[in-house]
């Protein structure tokens, strides 16, 4: 009730400052003729009443203040004087805007794409109770090549691995699951519709649509009994062949389509944006879903490693317990089936992980590099806008001594830099949806997701929240650098450029910081997957003695790296000449640091 | 003609004479609203106009009066002010408060 009426009299407040003064003018003009009545000259009554009646603009800014409007107004102005200020240095805007800018678009960017690929839920209903299923040969690796292979368990395909289609009928009795549904990669030849052209296109089970749980727009699903060698041929069509290839003919159910040489009858049409969990991993769009139809050789031949598998848990079982139930079975299946199933064991994981799985680790690197770059840019924000209230310790002093308060210049300068901030949130966002086309373009395929990725919400509220951040923590800096600004002192000096004492102590803390943070950045990029035990371990070890394997060749770039930096470091801040510090441990770096030669 | 000696208004009492005055009279403007007060107390309560104009926005954004802007009998517009009936019961409140108040101060002040 009363904040609503205080809003809308802040609109009106021109209006309600007008009304005021004619209420009060009103007043003076009657007690002026009662004084008049009382027997004074009207001159006299004019001025008595009006000194009586004190200063009416005093008594307006104490009604501004009553309903709140004092705040918002003094907010406006310093708004209105903050864009002044920047219009009045536009280098300084431009490259403090620019700089945030950079930082925050190709952290949007990172964000929205990491976001796409692995926080954003499947296409599927309930897409959280989908796993994945596979299989991993877990022989020992040198028990493997020792062994002349003349045991058929041995040998066959190293570790993770596609599922045999004979193991997965005793999968399925897995109590943990609603059910499992086979798929595979099954592109045909397309003849009788335009130009005959090669299509891609997958084998599933009949089951494969009602796992996922999605069925088809028009027609309907697969039936068990198609799903069988010497069944009757259909397909099951995607939206975009449907429009693209039968022109969205509305008889399209039941006709036949010539694939591979042989009439397959359209059974059903899939909604438009179906994407299997296959082309959500790779990036063609499958047109024809066929029956797999396994041969009666196929389902009793263990060793033959073909399928993909995908589930659906019963709700409230989780992987855990799905993953213990299915080692069972397949832990029996050893033991039943030695010469195939002997080291074969099965293994799940949440169907969105294991899409996003390939590439989650170089993303997540990606993103802590992106994160240290948008500090970096605050870092550099923040020295910028330190270096400016330098420059106008001056105008601080004046205004200091003209008698404004510590508080409002504070707030003014804080006020500068929200603006700053705000400029370059936005831009950033712009700068972000460019690099985001630039990522989605350049991207490597076989990257899931990556084409769907869009800015949203959430990508807009964490680049908002660091730069507003950004804005009121480095913002305070300045600000209350300026209100240490003794006036009669600052004004005598009148001193510009680098200030005193404690802001080269300041600006000292930020070079020390923004050189750690970019050692941190270089680091990652050099290391992408250093988080793995194994590589960790190597570099305890020290990076001579690691093993040999995929990551060591860089492992062992990291000491010439780090002696290469740290001798560009100090050459850089202290002039001393690069090698003197070779053999000083890590701490060498920063001492230099602590003696500023500016 | 005495003109009797003058008195501040006793801090936070300004309001409740406010809205007893709006309650005994029909809506008023501000200057009339200083003149019945000074004239009810005969001449000894002086209503500054510095307290006067705040502490009538303060009551408008309560709601416990209301401004309507009418006519005076010179055809001069003015804001007439009226009571709202949360003014109404506010003004029960502070002449409540205002008894036990001044009932306290007199049994201190009375003789022994």
């Amino acid at each position: 009730m009363k904040l609503p009426r205080r809003i809308a009299a802040f609109f009106h407040r021109e209006a309600e400052t007008r009304a005021l003064r004619e209420e009060m003018q009103l007043h003076v003009e009657l007690r002026a003729r009662k004084l008049h009545h009382a027997g004074l000259a009207p001159v006299d009554a004019g001025f008595a009443a009006r000194r009586q009646f004190g200063n009416a603009a005093v008594y307006q800014d104490q009604i501004s203040a009553i309903w709140g409007w004092t705040m918002w107004e003094r907010f406006l102005q310093d708004l209105r004087h903050g864009i002044r200020m920047l219009f009045k240095a536009p280098g300084f805007a431009a490259i403090t805007v620019l700089t945030l800018a950079l930082g925050l678009g190709i952290n949007t960017a990172i964000f929205s794409a990491v976001n796409a690929v692995m926080l954003r839920p499947l296409p599927y209903p309930q897409s959280d109770r989908l796993i994945s299923l596979w299989e991993e040969n877990t022989q020992p690796r040198d028990q493997r090549f020792s062994s002349s292979g003349t045991s058929v368990g041995s040998g066959g395909p190293v570790g993770r691995t596609t599922v045999s289609p004979a193991n997965l009928a005793d999968y399925r009795a897995c109590a943990a699951f609603e059910d499992l549904a086979a798929f595979d990669s099954y592109p045909g030849n397309l003849t009788g519709i335009g130009t005959p052209e090669r299509i891609s296109g997958e084998a599933v089970t009949w089951n494969f649509f009602s796992v996922l749980g999605v069925l088809p727009a028009e027609g309907r699903p697969f039936l068990a009994e198609e799903d069988r060698p010497g069944a009757n041929l259909v397909v099951i069509v995607s939206h975009e062949f449907w429009q693209r290839r039968m022109g969205g003919a509305a008889d399209a159910l039941g006709r036949s389509v010539m694939l591979d040489g042989n009439p397959y009858r359209i059974v059903g049409i899939l909604p438009v944006g179906f994407q299997s969990p296959q082309e959500v991993a790779l990036k063609t769009p499958s047109e024809v879903f066929r029956t797999a139809s396994y041969s009666s050789d196929l389902l009793t031949s263990r060793g033959d490693h073909e399928v993909n598998v995908v589930g659906r848990l019963k709700p409230g079982v989780s992987v855990t317990a799905a993953q213990a139930a299915l080692s069972a079975i397949s832990a029996s299946l050893g033991k039943q089936f030695p010469d195939s199933n002997r080291y074969f064991r099965a293994a799940i994981a949440p169907l969105r992980d294991d899409l996003a799985g390939k590439v989650s680790q170089s993303l997540w690197a990606l993103l802590g590099a992106s994160g240290l770059i948008v500090l970096i840019a605050c870092v550099n924000v923040a020295n910028l806008l330190m270096v400016r209230a330098a420059g106008r310790r001056h105008e601080s002093s004046v205004r200091m001594a003209l008698g404004a308060g510590r508080l409002p210049l504070m707030r003014q300068l804080l006020t500068e830099s929200l603006v700053i901030a705000v400029a370059g949130c936005l831009a950033g966002i712009v700068l972000g949806r460019l690099l985001m086309l630039g990522l989605t373009v350049i991207a490597p395929p076989g990257i899931p997701r990556i084409e769907s990725a869009g800015m949203d919400w959430r990508v807009f509220s964490v680049a908002a929240v660091i730069a507003l951040s950004t804005a009121v923590i480095f913002g305070m800096a300045p600000a209350w650098q300026a209100s240490q600004v003794k006036p009669v002192e600052a004004l005598k000096t009148a001193a510009r450029g680098t200030g005193g004492a404690s802001q080269v102590r300041w600006r000292t803390a930020l070079t020390v910081a923004e050189v750690a943070i970019s050692r941190r950045r270089c680091a990652l990029a050099v290391f992408p997957k250093s988080r793995r035990p194994r590589a960790r371990a190597a570099r305890r070890s020290g990076a001579g003695h690691c093993q040999p394997h995929a990551d060591a060749r860089r492992l062992v770039v990291r000491p010439l790296y780090r002696r290469r930096h740290r001798e560009r470091i100090c050459a850089r801040f202290s002039g001393c000449e690069p090698g003197v510090f070779r053999n000083a441990g890590d701490s060498a770096a920063a001492r230099p640091l602590a003696h500023p030669a500016g | 003609m005495s003109v009797p000696k003058r008195e501040e208004i006793p801090p936070g009492t300004l309001e409740m004479l406010i809205l007893k005055t709006l309650a005994r009279n029909k809506p008023l403007h501000g200057f009339a609203i200083a003149e019945f007060i000074l004239e009810t107390s005969s001449g000894v309560l002086q209503v500054e106009e510095g307290s006067l104009y705040p502490a009538l926005q303060r009551m408008l954004l309560k709601d416990w009066i209301a401004g309507d802007w009418g006519k005076t009998e010179e055809n001069r517009r003015a804001r007439y002010y009226s009571l709202t009936a949360e003014g109404r019961k506010q003004l029960a409140r502070e002449l409540d408060r205002y008894a036990r108040v001044s009932q306290a101060i007199a049994a201190i002040l009375q003789p022994a």
